[in-house]
């Protein structure tokens, strides 16, 4: 059954339209349509499809999920440990291991574990140390603010500008379709210091300090949710710069460089990770308009094109809480992670059916493209950059998606169709008034 | 009496096994030859500011039951140690709760929960033993329903050395104080569990009144405890002790059926004075409660219902949702929990209202509820449920 048969109110509590599926009024796809090229009816029927592979894999959660998940958190876990001892002693060669051994505890916590149970893909085992609504991370955003931001405001809205705080975290300018303000010329410096104090990037994101200026929340609000972030800085902080260093004795320096060094490399590798899914060129931005009357099928389509995938091994995978699998996370993100590589195939497979783009390339392909535009866009025009687009448009003819992207079929995809068939509707607006005339 | 009336040892007893080879247990590992618990002078110093500070923001239980799930500091865990087969479906499991365990008082029952194919089980089971036990032994007296996942879990996979989470002791099914000089037990079939756990305590403290205990089962061979309860009424002038077949043996002397007036009437005429006590099926208990109702003896009537009747799946608008927390009793009318909650006006967290960001999520205390996008029906009890795609089957307790 699909969301759209469900009773439900068309506004949230904050008045905003709700998510896909659940509105009232008449669904209108076109700009997907126009976007891509796809029809109606294979909009309907791309819905069944993922529906019914959701259904599927629903069916066979189970055990090995279980087992799956609990061995990551005993890896962590023994990482941590780990990691701590090995700080203690007072040699390079520790030293060295224990950030290893800590930063690796800190990427699992944060990504394979955290993340993902903090969007309740275990919360069928029940287990309320692997559950949604009571797993903390290690990292400075409090789980349940994270939770509001990224569950429901950046999935349901996925590239959705003005609504999906993620794009550019509210810091850096990611689209030209986010007007340049003068501040944007500092867009490489700020990536910089994003990526470098990742963790209390995502904090402060939460707090929603742009939401004061057009009073949809007081400042009230954001003091509350600013203790409860400052709480849990603190502790974590506390822990990492302070208790452990003070246990230390004489090696503090080292454990409190150390652990330093571990939160650093945690935070680089959280941000390339995160922005390599959705900020890739060839991934798909839209405004609000566009999606208002989105039906389920056209957001499963919005998920897809909006997501960049990432190849890689199997650890690698797992040290990027399968993000790199971002595409099949953004169509099933409550499913549990370790499902994701197995659904690539099928996912892909639809994409080649129904000629979507599917979004794929390896690390260093993805994150250059992404350091390039955070360093286009900081002027008006994004000039300057090899792959310079106006806006990421699929139908585009000279949209820069290279042969893999579309599932390593020659350009033109389905979406220059439409693109041919808009241009043709262009030319026929434009010769009636002539003809008129005439 | 035949072979199978009588209580059979089971072979795997004190088998130390790993526990995952029970087919999705709690916890691997062979637990049994690790420390029950942890010294307190240092579970003091775990429980300290420092080290909590230390294992922020996971919390030191979480690496401690990751060694051994016993030195929980913040759960109660007991250890399969035995399973003593009683009848062909009801198999009675001993377990070792720990030194930090209170004793209960007869009669009452635990949460147990138990992870079965990944998934935290929850059922609520009797305490079959007498806080009298010396050993510090507890014992759940388990029948394998065709419904009762946990419990033919428990009862054909369970092996020592399973590590089972047990909630305190709780209900009030509970002897009376001062104790009166007579008591009146009826069970039903596995509802016997807590008259035993009364039944052993009473005479463990030398009870000088009188006890009628009528035991109702299928077929002589149903009967739990029977070796037990066969010395008992061997030795106890004082215990009356009547087994009643559902199923007619042709014995005239004998009683049988179900249960009704005239057995009362014929095993113990002052029946009404006495306080009664009454555990068994559904049915059973209706009819017992008719008959202390017509009799004018309700304020000694007390009964435990240990099993819910399960509403069909097709059944939808029926019953009534309770939001415990908002102390709000609403008619079911079908639609998802989420709307039904806000129009109650209640302002339950939500997110995207269609299953996807468990925003929502919220504890089903009891009932059975269906969820619309998967179809997936949620029976146990205690079990995190998305409010805004699900709706109640029958009777329905919340968390809000």
């Amino acid at each position: 059954m699909t969301a759209t048969e469900m009773p439900t109110p068309a506004h949230n509590a904050a008045g905003t339209p709700s998510a896909p599926g659940r509105r009232d009024g008449p669904i209108d796809d076109s700009v997907l349509m126009e976007r891509t090229g796809i029809t109606e009816e294979q909009i309907a029927e791309l819905a069944r499809e993922f529906d019914a592979i959701r259904d599927r894999i629903l069916a066979d959660i189970g055990e090995e999920d279980a087992a799956y998940i609990r061995s990551v958190v005993k890896a962590q876990r023994a990482c941590e440990v780990a990691g701590r001892v090995l700080l203690f002693v007072p040699t390079p060669a520790t030293w060295l291991a224990g950030v290893a051994s800590l930063a690796m505890s800190k990427i699992l916590d944060n990504m394979e574990i955290g993340h993902n149970v903090m969007h309740g893909q275990y919360d069928f085992m029940n287990d309320p140390h692997i559950h949604s609504q009571s797993y903390e991370w290690d990292t400075a955003a409090p789980s349940a603010n994270w939770k509001l931001s990224h569950n429901f405001m950046h999935h349901t809205y996925a590239n959705i500008i003005g609504k999906d705080r993620d794009v550019g975290y509210g810091l850096l300018r990611m689209t030209e379709d986010q007007a340049w303000r003068p501040r944007d010329k500092y867009n490489p410096i700020y990536g910089t210091l994003l990526a470098l104090l990742f963790q209390y990037g995502v904090a402060a994101h939460d707090l929603e300090i742009e939401k004061l200026k057009n009073d949809e929340n007081s400042w009230d609000e954001v003091q509350d949710v600013a203790r409860v972030i400052a709480m849990k800085t603190a502790k974590q902080d506390g822990k990492d710069y302070i208790l452990f260093p003070l246990l230390a004795g004489p090696n503090a320096p080292a454990v409190a460089a150390g652990n330093l060094v571990a939160n650093l490399i945690r935070n680089v590798w959280a941000f390339s990770i995160i922005f390599c899914g959705h900020f890739p060129d060839g991934t798909a931005m839209f405004s609000e308009e566009e999606v208002e009357q989105e039906s389920r099928g056209g957001w499963y389509v919005r998920q897809m094109i909006g997501a960049a995938n990432i190849r890689g091994s199997r650890l690698f995978h797992i040290i990027s809480g399968n993000l790199g699998h971002q595409i099949e996370h953004h169509l099933f993100p409550d499913l549990p992670s370790r499902r994701y590589a197995s659904l690539s195939a099928e996912v892909r497979d639809i994409c080649e059916r129904y000629e979507l783009p599917y979004n794929v390339g390896n690390l260093r392909e993805q994150f250059g493209s992404v350091v390039r535009k955070i360093w286009r866009l900081r002027k008006p025009d994004g000039s300057g950059g090899p792959d310079r687009v106006e806006r990421i448009d699929l139908h585009a003819k000279d949209a820069p998606l290279d042969q893999d992207r579309i599932n390593g079929k020659e350009i033109p995809l389905a979406a220059s169709r439409a693109a041919e068939r808009k241009r043709r509707a262009r030319e026929a607006a434009a010769s009636a008034p002539a003809a008129a005339a005439s | 009496m035949t072979a199978t009336d009588s209580p059979v040892r089971d072979p795997n007893r004190f088998v130390p096994e790993r526990a995952q080879e029970a087919g999705g247990s709690m916890h691997a590992g062979p637990i049994q030859a690790r420390t029950r618990q942890l010294p307190r002078r240092l579970q003091r110093v775990l429980r300290s500011r420092v080290v909590d500070l230390a294992t922020t923001p996971h919390g030191v239980d979480h690496y401690l039951s990751m060694v051994n799930p016993l030195w929980s500091l913040d759960r109660t865990r007991a250890l399969l140690v035995d399973r003593i087969r009683e009848t062909h479906d009801v198999t009675t499991l001993v377990l070792d709760p720990g030194p930090a365990w209170g004793p209960h008082e007869a009669g009452q029952h635990v949460r147990t929960q138990v992870d079965i194919d990944g998934r935290r089980r929850t059922r609520y089971f009797t305490i079959s033993s007498s806080p009298r036990r010396a050993d510090g032994l507890i014992t759940l007296t388990v029948k394998a329903g065709d419904d009762a996942f946990v419990s033919r879990f428990l009862q054909t996979h369970a092996r020592p050395g399973l590590v089972l989470e047990i909630s305190e002791p709780r209900g009030e099914f509970v002897l009376p104080s001062p104790l009166p000089d007579h008591l009146l037990f009826i069970g039903g079939g596995s509802g016997i569990t807590p008259l035993m756990s009364m039944t052993r305590t009473l005479l463990a403290d030398g009870y000088r009144g009188r006890i009628t205990f009528l035991n109702y089962v299928k077929t002589p061979a149903d009967r739990i405890f029977a070796a037990e309860l066969d010395r008992i009424d061997a030795h106890h002038d004082r215990v009356t002790l009547v087994t009643v077949c559902s199923e007619e043996d042709g014995d005239p002397d004998t009683l049988c059926g179900y249960l009704e007036q005239g057995h009362l009437d014929q095993v113990a005429p002052d029946w009404r004075e006495a306080p009664a006590y009454v555990c068994g099926p559904p049915p059973m208990l209706d009819a017992a409660e008719a008959i202390w109702e017509e009799a004018g003896a309700l304020d000694r009537f007390h009964i435990e219902r240990f099993t819910l009747a399960a509403p069909s799946a097709d059944v939808n608008a029926e019953g009534c949702v309770k939001l415990a927390d908002s102390d709000i009793e609403l008619a079911n009318d079908g639609r998802p929990l989420l709307v039904q909650a806000e129009e109650a006006g209640l302002e339950p967290e939500y997110g995207c209202r269609m299953g996807i960001c468990k925003t929502c999520t919220t504890r089903k205390v009891k009932g059975v509820t269906q969820s619309l996008t998967t179809g997936e029906v949620s029976s146990d009890d205690d079990q995190d449920i998305q409010i805004c795609v699900n709706v109640a089957l029958g009777d329905v307790e919340l968390a809000l």
